[in-house]
């Protein structure tokens, strides 16, 4: 399996982002929900993250 | 992007992501805010009552518009038309008839007077850059400085795209030692606000990029219109230019135009707007008609008919050029608002988590900076 970097990860999630926020002017429908979230993808990362942080306590990792 | 914290490729983007975002700070704060209200532009003018609501606007028949456009004439002695429109889905069984005084050839001066479709009568008059949300695009868009405010526009969009791309290259390193989404609290204010800066900025990083990238484009919007007057539509005129000028009130009316573009169009499209001979959007002898598709991006990518104002006919359909239509496109991608409530909510909340990185990527600098000189100036 492939183990993408933070960084990666990040420019992906903004990549991701960005296609939902086009794919929404071109989808109508079903297709819009899917390219919302799509769009609303990093924030809802962002989110999960700052809950398991809090859940698992602070990762500092050096 | 892995670049060590000390190499010359790290040591220039942190450079570039410092200077870049100081610069455009204040114009960029000025940016977020009236753009975050630009995103219920609709909203505001509908409960501000900038266009007025058709009584009638179920009614299965209309009055022809020649009818409207008569009436408007009648209320505004000395002016001409320039346009008229229908937005059928924001404002149903509502035109919109632009004019100007008589002589004038372009929209500067133009107002807008709003008819019911049903019955032909004016329903008012508003001249649409002076509305609140007018007011508020001209300082977004413009500067209040006109097409050279756009073009500064479009510094601050490239001075923002320069922002985010040196930043994911300062942010690789840091996040070799913050796990994505820890927020040290109780280590200083200063520690949490680099950590809100640096997890925030990754959060909003796909929307600020389609955000900047369309700001740089529509920065250009004016300049893009130029050429296309002065080449494509410059070229129709000459070729058309044998054609009887119109002079006064043209041969053909207005409905006449607007069902020989429909019939022209593929099937499916709709008239968006007419704008009358003599302008300059249109040849002195034609009506430019702009069409838009059913749905999606054909929405967006209009096509221009023009027709014949002395014989009604439609004597070419052009698609416009791949720079208008860059720019077209740019602007639902901009403010946000062709996805309904729930895309106005996730724009919002980009735009005030945008804000927020802005001033506290200044608030950064400012405290390094005065952390700095403090420490010169105590004696060892």
């Amino acid at each position: 399996m492939i183990r993408l970097g933070v960084v990666s990860r990040t420019l992906l999630l903004a990549l991701v982002s960005a296609a939902g926020i086009v794919g929404m002017l071109l989808a109508d429908g079903l297709g819009d929900v899917f390219f919302f979230l799509l769009a609303a993808l990093p924030l809802l990362a962002g989110g999960w993250s700052l809950y398991a942080v809090r859940r698992n306590g602070v990762v500092q990792r050096r | 992007m892995n670049a060590p914290a000390t190499s010359r490729w790290f040591r220039f983007n942190l450079w570039m992501h410092r200077w870049a975002s100081l610069v455009a700070t204040l114009p960029f704060l000025v940016l977020c805010v009236t753009g975050s209200v630009l995103i219920f532009h609709d909203e505001i003018d509908q409960a501000m009552g900038v266009v007025p609501v058709a009584q009638n606007a179920e009614a299965a028949t209309a009055r022809p518009l020649a009818e409207s456009v008569a009436n408007v004439m009648a209320t505004h002695p000395g002016q001409r038309v320039l346009s008229v429109g229908i937005d059928a889905d924001e404002h149903p069984g509502v035109l919109l008839v632009s004019t100007a005084p008589a002589g004038d050839h372009d929209f500067t001066r133009a107002v807008a007077s709003f008819t019911d479709l049903a019955t032909a009568k004016p329903l008012g008059t508003k001249d649409l850059d002076k509305t609140f949300t007018g007011i508020l695009l001209d300082l977004h868009a413009r500067w209040f400085l006109g097409p050279l405010g756009e073009l500064i526009g479009a510094l601050v969009a490239l001075l923002v795209l320069l922002s985010l791309l040196s930043g994911l290259v300062v942010y690789a390193p840091y996040v070799k030692k913050i796990a994505f989404g820890v927020l040290r609290r109780g280590r200083g204010s200063r520690l949490l606000q680099l950590d809100l800066h640096n997890f925030i900025g990754a959060v909003v990083l796909g929307w600020a990029l389609v955000v900047g990238i369309t700001g740089f484009l529509l920065g250009f919007g004016t300049v893009a219109l130029g050429v296309w007057q002065h080449t494509e539509l410059a070229a129709v005129q000459a070729q058309y230019g044998h054609a009887t000028p119109v002079e006064g009130q043209p041969k053909v009316d207005v409905d006449h135009v607007w069902h020989a573009a429909l019939a022209a169009a593929p099937a499916g499209w709709h008239v968006v707007s007419t704008i009358w001979p003599d302008t300059n959007f249109s040849a002195p002898s034609h009506y430019t008609v702009l069409l838009g598709g059913a749905k999606g991006l054909e929405e967006r990518l209009y096509r221009v008919a023009l027709v014949n104002a002395a014989t009604g006919n439609v004597d070419t359909v052009r698609q416009l050029p791949f720079y208008l239509k860059a720019i077209l496109v740019s602007q639902p991608l901009h403010f946000g608002d062709y996805g309904g409530l729930a895309l106005k909510i996730l724009w919002s909340a980009c735009a005030w988590l945008t804000l927020f990185i802005t001033g506290n990527g200044a608030w950064l600098w400012w405290s390094r900076r005065r952390r700095r000189v403090s420490r010169e100036e105590v004696p060892a």
